[in-house]
């Protein structure tokens, strides 16, 4: 297990948005989160690295996340270490309005990091298939490229900083459908050497790209299996409603 | 009979259209009004450049404009009179060089608190106050100069005179840090969430994403805003007037009177100054110096605004 | 980065991080957070401390003065017996004057810009125009009254010439803050009258105005509470120090409660500075009680401005 949830009930102000949750998660594994919108898989996958800490009303009822031995929301345990270890791509890509360099480099730069930030910037570029499209542009705006190569250089932003987890929050949810293949392609690649968590919307895309598949309904993860046993042979009547597209 | 019918119903049909056109009457007399009104602003502007031409023009009939702008003796009043104006912008410039010494940080420090750190009701609670710093009458921030801040500056700078730049320059900090403040506060909020969580996804502080991300992003707003701020110290009048002294002084030491472009204006004009003399005309031409000063510092602003601002989308 | 030793998922955090190429900083950075926390924090505290001190001051050296004499005395050449009464009134009449014309002007202006213009280049220079009006110096709007008004249109150093000059001084932020707010009324209020037949004026008369007003009051209420306390532009226009006698028309000399205050805060006699404080404390009930009025308008609007 590399991160998991356990028993975790998450609410904003009153309402529980995530009931009960129990999740485990291996290595160098893509595991997709599906589930119809407001079933609470965007704020069971910002738990894994805080970033829900930022929403005021956001509560932990009940549970924990382990990530590896470490009890993620323990009040002697530092987000800022989390995120060290646990990257995020968001839904819509956000590089910073500064340049592709800067984009890949501040990261680690304030996290201490000690070796050659050129080949830091290239190694990372590459691995997010990126390199060639921008070698030549390295000083220009990230908020110049185009919405897939946004995207693509938040995911090398991630990897740059040699994460353990890489969480993905419907990264693909603002690009065309090329953009996408590439970035599902990408995904693939990066499986080898990351523990990947992507909550999508998109049925084909979480059938693609992922080993596990979890889905969740109303803030209960329904069920949790092998990509393949849960497409072709739900045990549960809610997700082979929702996968056969009766709902959602 | 049916003749009247049809008579009556003409009548009628025409009494509507004069009814109608009455409406359309008043409506264009209500729009003509209206942008009368807006060209009232226009108005304004033509008026002060003319004004501030024709009588500086009658001054520099007799003073020549090379002799104005560089001359380093500003003795206006007292024989032999002579009118150079650099001591009276040397005295603007520290004065307004000093207040953004104090709005500029402490402005920007707290526009990072409230759009960053303060929570709502915090925040509910810091910006009405901050409005009402700003809206204190300079006049009162110019009282407070001469008894609390000037007797201050004595007290562990002896050498300071009863009246001194800084005391002014201090004040006037304060009376344009809201400005500052509520500007940059705009800029920093105007940057999106999800530049905020794609430096914490990063694992940076909070102290990291203000001041390496937000700033940065919001620089050209705050850089504008810092020019507007020295523009309006510039043009700032009674607080100044008060405590800054009248002795125009060609000197960089702040602890010693010295006296800007607006408060010689005011020290003419409490006087009763004849139509026509070169100590009115003066004044006029002293204004447009003050004018040309601020309004290209405006212009300024509105162009780095223009020119670097971040749309975000 | 080339981890040889295998990570498995028994491997502790510790254990995992040791190899990566990242020294361990979060006990630095987090201090530097702490410190740049507590700086900004500060800042923020010190605007509010001379806010105190500066109230505590004037309320410390005025407050003695202030009885109801002096209020409803003339100045008068022995401070003891001088009072803020031909001020209070002339900066009455004066403020009135001037809200009024800069109502009238800076509303209409405003209706005329953001409702019945189109967006053409003519108009954009005038909005260009009122953004730099915005920014000029009050004192130049002083040069403006003293040869338009006082001169020109021969109101001479009267209440009429101060209003006018004070109204110009307002009208930039009147007419900006007044487009904000009719900016915020939703468009769907004006297509349902216009589609009732209602004419382009009777649409902001009835139902575009009415629902911006309270927003316009804000921005109407801060730029009056502006000129009240506004003693620069007047001087340039003619106030006067010493009026003992109350103002009969428009055209009447004039003295305001900032001017009288400058006057007095500049002479070097010690009672003169105190009663300069009282009169201050005047000055600041007014001008604090009408932008806290402002305030209050906004904050309501702010939390129910929602369409």
């Amino acid at each position: 297990m590399v991160i998991a949830a356990q028993d975790l009930t998450l609410a904003y102000g009153d309402k529980n948005i995530v009931k009960k949750v129990s999740l485990e998660v291996g290595p160098r594994t893509v595991t997709a989160l599906i589930g119809p919108s407001g079933c609470g898989k965007s704020t069971l996958l910002r738990t894994f690295n805080r970033m829900n800490d930022f929403v005021p009303s956001f509560r932990l009822v009940d549970g924990k996340i382990m990530y590896r031995d470490l009890n993620v929301y323990s009040g002697d345990v530092d987000p800022v270490f989390i995120r060290r270890r646990v990257g995020m791509v968001f839904q819509k890509p956000n590089p910073f309005p500064s340049s592709i360099y800067k984009n890949i480099t501040w990261g680690p730069s304030i996290n201490g990091y000690t070796g050659d930030f050129d080949q830091l910037v290239e190694s990372s570029l590459r691995r997010a298939a990126l390199w060639d499209e921008v070698k030549d542009k390295l000083n220009s705006s990230g908020l110049a490229l185009s919405g897939g190569q946004q995207q693509r250089l938040c995911i090398a932003r991630a990897i740059a900083m040699d994460p353990d987890v890489i969480l993905m929050d419907e990264p693909c949810s603002a690009l065309d459908p090329a953009s996408t293949a590439r970035i599902e392609d990408l995904i693939g690649e990066l499986r080898e050497r990351y523990t990947i968590l992507i909550v999508t919307h998109n049925m084909q895309q979480a059938a693609r790209v992922s080993e596990h598949t979890a889905f969740m309904f109303q803030g209960e993860l329904i069920e949790h299996a092998v990509t393949k046993q849960i497409f072709n042979a739900p045990k549960h009547k809610l997700t082979e409603d929702y996968i056969m597209g009766r709902f959602g | 009979m049916p003749n009247d019918t049809a008579k009556v119903a003409t009548a009628g049909s025409s009494l509507q259209d004069q009814a109608l056109l009455k409406i359309r009457w008043s409506e264009i007399a209500v729009v003509r009004f209206l942008q009368v009104c807006a060209w009232i602003s226009v108005l304004t502007t033509v008026s002060i450049v003319g004004i501030l031409i024709v009588e500086s023009s009658a001054f520099f009939a007799v003073i020549s404009l090379g002799s104005f702008i560089t001359g380093t003796d500003w003795s206006p009043l007292i024989e032999p009179r002579s009118f150079g104006v650099v001591p009276l912008i040397m005295g603007t410039v520290v004065v307004s060089v000093g207040a953004c010494i104090i709005a500029v940080p402490i402005g920007l420090a707290s526009a990072i608190y409230l759009a960053e750190y303060a929570s709502l009701r915090v925040r509910r609670f810091l910006k009405p106050t901050i409005e009402l710093l700003a809206g204190i009458p300079s006049v009162v921030f110019g009282y407070f100069a001469v008894t609390s801040v000037t007797p201050f500056l004595q007290w562990f700078l002896p050498s300071t005179e009863v009246f001194n730049a800084a005391s002014a320059a201090i004040v006037l900090g304060f009376m344009v840090l809201p400005m500052v403040a509520s500007l940059c506060d705009d800029a920093i909020r105007a940057a999106p969430r999800s530049v905020r969580e794609g430096g914490f996804a990063l694992a940076a502080t909070k102290a990291e994403v203000s001041v390496d991300i937000l700033l940065p992003a919001s620089m050209s707003a705050i850089m504008a805003s810092f020019i507007l701020a020295f523009a309006r110290a510039i043009g700032e009048t009674m607080a100044v007037a008060l405590a800054a002294g009248s002795t125009p002084n060609m000197t960089l030491n702040p602890l010693v009177s010295m006296q800007t472009m607006t408060g010689y204006i005011v020290q003419v004009a409490m006087g009763d100054i004849p139509h026509g003399t070169i100590e009115y005309q003066s004044i006029f031409a002293v204004a447009a110096t003050l004018f040309g000063i601020t309004l290209s510092l405006n212009l300024l602003s509105q162009m780095i605004v223009r020119r670097f601002a971040r749309h975000w989308e | 980065m080339n981890t040889e030793k295998p990570i498995t998922p028994e491997t502790s955090v510790r254990e995992a991080i040791l190899d990566t190429p990242f020294k361990d900083n979060l006990d630095r950075r987090n201090f530097n957070a702490k410190i740049f926390n507590l700086v900004i924090l500060l800042a923020t505290c010190l605007a509010m401390l001379i806010l105190g001190l500066l109230l505590w001051r004037i309320g410390e050296q005025g407050l003695p003065w202030l009885n109801w004499n002096f209020i409803t005395s003339f100045p008068s050449r022995m401070a003891a017996r001088a009072g803020i009464f031909s001020a209070l009134i002339g900066s009455a009449c004066i403020i009135i004057l001037t809200g009024i014309i800069a109502v009238v002007l800076g509303v209409s202006a405003a209706i005329y810009l953001e409702e019945m213009s189109a967006k053409n280049r003519i108009n954009q220079l005038i909005e260009l125009n009122i953004a730099n009006l915005a920014g000029i110096p009050s004192l130049v709007y002083g040069m403006l009254g003293l040869a338009v008004f006082v001169r020109f249109l021969n109101f001479g150093r009267s209440i009429m010439a101060a209003a006018c000059t004070l109204a110009i001084m307002i009208l930039p932020v009147i007419i900006i803050s007044s487009r904000e707010a009719l900016r915020t009324v939703p468009p769907s209020i004006r297509l349902a009258a216009l589609a009732l037949g209602a004419t382009k004026w009777q649409t902001t008369w009835h139902h575009v105005l009415p629902a911006a007003m309270p927003g316009m009051l804000t921005g109407i209420i801060l730029a009056i509470s502006r000129a009240l306390g506004e003693a620069a532009p007047l001087i340039l226009v003619g106030g006067v120090t010493y009026i003992a006698f109350l103002p009969n028309s428009v055209y009447d000399s004039f003295t305001t409660l900032p001017i009288q205050i400058f006057n007095w805060a500049g002479r070097p006699q010690e009672e003169f500075q105190a009663i300069a404080a009282a009169g201050i404390i005047v000055l600041l009930g007014l001008v604090l009680f009408t932008n806290g009025i402002a305030i209050l308008i906004r904050a309501r609007l702010e939390d129910k401005n929602r369409w």
